[in-house]
Formats: C-alpha cells, structure tokens, sequence
C-alpha cells in the first residue's frame, strides 16, 4: 500500500479509494471525512457539487487489490530479489546452490549460504 | 590473487600508511581504557556516564538507543543513569566506543568514499558478528566492536590518500572485483594490513587487532574465533545487501568458518531475520 498522498483528477479516481483529507466545501464544511472509502455514489455526488480533484491515499494499493494482481507483484519481488542475490553472489563459485539442498558444488560454503538466503527470501 | 603479482598503479608503502597513521587524532583516552577492558563486568558504570554526559553528541545517541523500539521502553528515557539501567553498562560501552571511532574520521575527507553506505556495512557487520558470537562462544560485544571496527583501513586510505583511493574505486568499477584485488593492483597493499596497522597504534587489544588483519583470508583450525565470526559476519552482512550499494558483491565464504558454525536451515532464517531488524534498529541510532 502506498501511503503518500496523490492528488488526482476526480474522474481518474475509482471507488474504493480512500480520502487523504477532509473535503469540505467553502463554507468549511466537511462533505466527506478523512478516511472515507469512497463509492461510486459518493463520487457521483462530489462531481454534482462541482468537485474536480482529490487527494487520495493508497491509490496504487487500490488499483492493485485485485488478488491476481497482487499475486503477480509479490511473484515479480520475488523475482527481483533472487536476482538481486545472484547478482551479489556474481563472484563466487556457488554451484552448490543449485543443488535442492545446495549442500554439493566445489565452493560448498558460499553456495549453501546463497541457497538458505533463497529459500529466506522466498519464504518472506 | 593473481592480479597482486602486477606492478601496482600507484603504490603505496606501508610506511606512507604509518607517517599518515600518526597525523591521526588519538582516541580519546577513556575509549582506549573501555577498549581493553571490553571482555571484563566489573568496571565503574558510575564514571562512564559521568563521562557520557560531558559529551552532547554522545548523549543524544545514548538516549536515543535507550529510547529506541528495540528495548521497548514504556517510559521516555531521559537520563544517562536511566539509559545504563535500560541498556545495560555492555551496550554503553559498545557505543562509545563505535561513536569516538566514528568521529575520528571526517565525511568531509574524501569525496568518492560513500561514507553512508560504508558505515552502514559497518553497522551490518557489527550486528552479524554480535548473532553469531554465542555459536562460537565469543563475548557478543567484542564481536560487535570487531565488526564494526573491521574496515577501519579503508577509511585510512580514503582519508589519508583520497585522489589514489578515487583510482582505486574507478579500477574497481572497470574491472568489477573485490576491493580487496582493486587495492592489491593500485596500491600494493590492502584495507586489512592499513587496519591492522592503525588498530596496532591506536593499541586495540590483541584479538580485536587480529581480527581486522584477517577478515578477508581463509581460515583454518587454529583460527582465533574471534576472525572466524567477523570473518562471516562481513560475507552476512554483504549477502543481506545491508549497505544497499548497486554493484556490492559478497566476498567467498570460508568453508572451514562455515563448517564451524554449523548453522542449520532452521538456525540460518532465525539468524537472517534477527540481522535485519538488529540493524535497522542501530543504524537509525548510530547513523544519523
């Protein structure tokens, strides 16, 4: 979930987001509160009033809330990282770790400790 | 190492290192009296604060740990006498000892020297070392210290000869080796040998002054263990991309330190998880 805070153009606002802000109107008054999730008749009904922007939080945790989406994320960091740990070792004779216990290969300590930092990694 | 057979590009001598060494500041003299007592409980906790307490920095930082989530404190505390109490005298004198080390040397004096991500390997090793101390029956904050203290020539050579050590890093990149090969060819000698030597004139005790010499060689049985665990807790500290530099890479573990560990699967995601948190709880005190 991204906490900061992003100003968008109402109409690129989906329901579900959540308000950054209080919105008042200019009398000062409080329309909808910070916090609150907004829908599609919450949205509709700001447009009403002449609304055009609001700062909203989380937007991209809200757009990727659909759960094949965030498997698909959290599949692409994991990616990223056992890349990263390959890269790292990019020095080292670490044949043991392709191994399923990584306990073989010729430089047996370097390739074991990057298998556990997978399997840490993965498990994370 | 192969490439140290080479002419180095710029060479230094290790009697360049020692005239350099000795424009150095001392340590102060109470840093020195807690360096060779680390291993020792019996010493005046009273004095120490005392001592705490006529430094400002030092007493930010003490509180700041006390008061950190690590120790998890429900109360501020607002006192060097109620930050010993909560910390315990161990921690206090870890910290002042890394603080006074820290200070000696300067950002401002050497521009291609990232002294944030250096002082965050540094962190990270001391933290790996501490964890893996009990295995081998070493006192947890000699280790710390050790660790933390474990690359202190590097800052010699990138303070004391910043053109040539900007070289040195250039060769590096070009060549993406270990710092330690980049060192052998530029300057003919390494951080290792400077920090044995530095740690030699500022009298660290034996087995701290051994482990800085031998961080980067193989080790074998009658290895102290003392070098085994900084020897391992500088390859943990890379291989958990604590200094977050782009182009880090873990020096070779050694098989014979790996052998005496022997750290099991289990053993080893207990010990990765509790480096992590360890750490970004010191940097955010020590490093700031």
């Amino acid at each position: 979930m991204n906490p900061s805070v992003q100003v968008l153009s109402i109409d690129a606002v989906a329901a579900g987001a959540v308000l950054a802000e209080a919105l008042r109107d200019f009398g000062g008054a409080v329309l909808l509160p910070a916090g609150a999730v907004l829908t599609d008749a919450s949205l509709k009904a700001l447009r009403r009033r002449g609304v055009t922007t609001l700062g909203v939080l989380g937007v991209l945790g809200v757009l990727a809330s659909d759960p094949a989406d965030s498997a698909a994320a959290s599949l692409a960091e994991r990616e990223r990282q056992c890349a990263r740990l390959a890269r790292l070792f990019r020095n080292s004779d670490t044949s043991g770790a392709s191994g399923a216990s990584g306990a073989s290969g010729a430089s047996g300590a370097s390739g074991i400790l990057l298998a556990r930092l997978l399997h840490y990694r993965r498990q994370a | 190492m192969p490439i140290a057979t080479v002419t180095p590009i710029t060479p230094i001598t290790i009697d360049d290192v020692v005239r350099h060494i000795r424009d150095l500041p001392s340590l102060p003299a109470a840093v020195i009296e807690l360096l060779s007592v680390m291993d020792r409980d019996d010493v005046d906790t009273h004095a120490l604060g005392a001592r705490i307490a006529l430094d400002q920095s030092l007493t930010a930082k003490t509180l700041r740990l006390a008061n950190s989530s690590f120790y998890g404190v429900q109360s501020k505390v607002t006192s060097i006498a109620q930050a010993v109490s909560v910390l315990g005298f161990r921690s206090i004198r870890t910290l002042v000892t890394a603080c006074a080390v820290t200070n000696s040397f300067p950002a401002s004096a050497c521009a291609s020297l990232n002294f944030q991500a250096f002082w965050r390997h540094s962190v990270a090793t001391g933290v790996c070392a501490q964890l893996l101390a009990r295995r081998l029956k070493v006192n947890p904050d000699v280790a710390f210290t050790a660790g933390l203290l474990h690359d202190i020539g590097a800052l010699v050579l990138a303070t004391r000869f910043p053109s040539q050590y900007g070289q040195m890093l250039a060769y590096r990149a070009e060549h993406d080796c270990s710092i330690i090969d980049a060192e052998q060819a530029v300057f003919g000698l390494d951080h290792a040998l400077v920090g044995s030597t530095l740690s030699a004139w500022w009298k660290f005790p034996q087995p701290m002054h051994s482990a800085v010499a031998s961080h980067h060689l193989d080790c074998g049985a009658a290895t102290p263990a003392l070098d085994l665990v900084v020897h391992a807790a500088n390859t943990l500290a890379h291989a958990l991309d604590l200094s977050e530099v782009e182009d880090d890479l873990v020096p070779v573990l050694s098989d014979g330190v790996w052998q005496t560990l022997a750290l099991s699967e289990a053993d080893c995601m207990i010990l990765f998880k509790d480096a992590e948190t360890t750490f970004h709880e010191m940097c955010q005190v020590l490093i700031t």
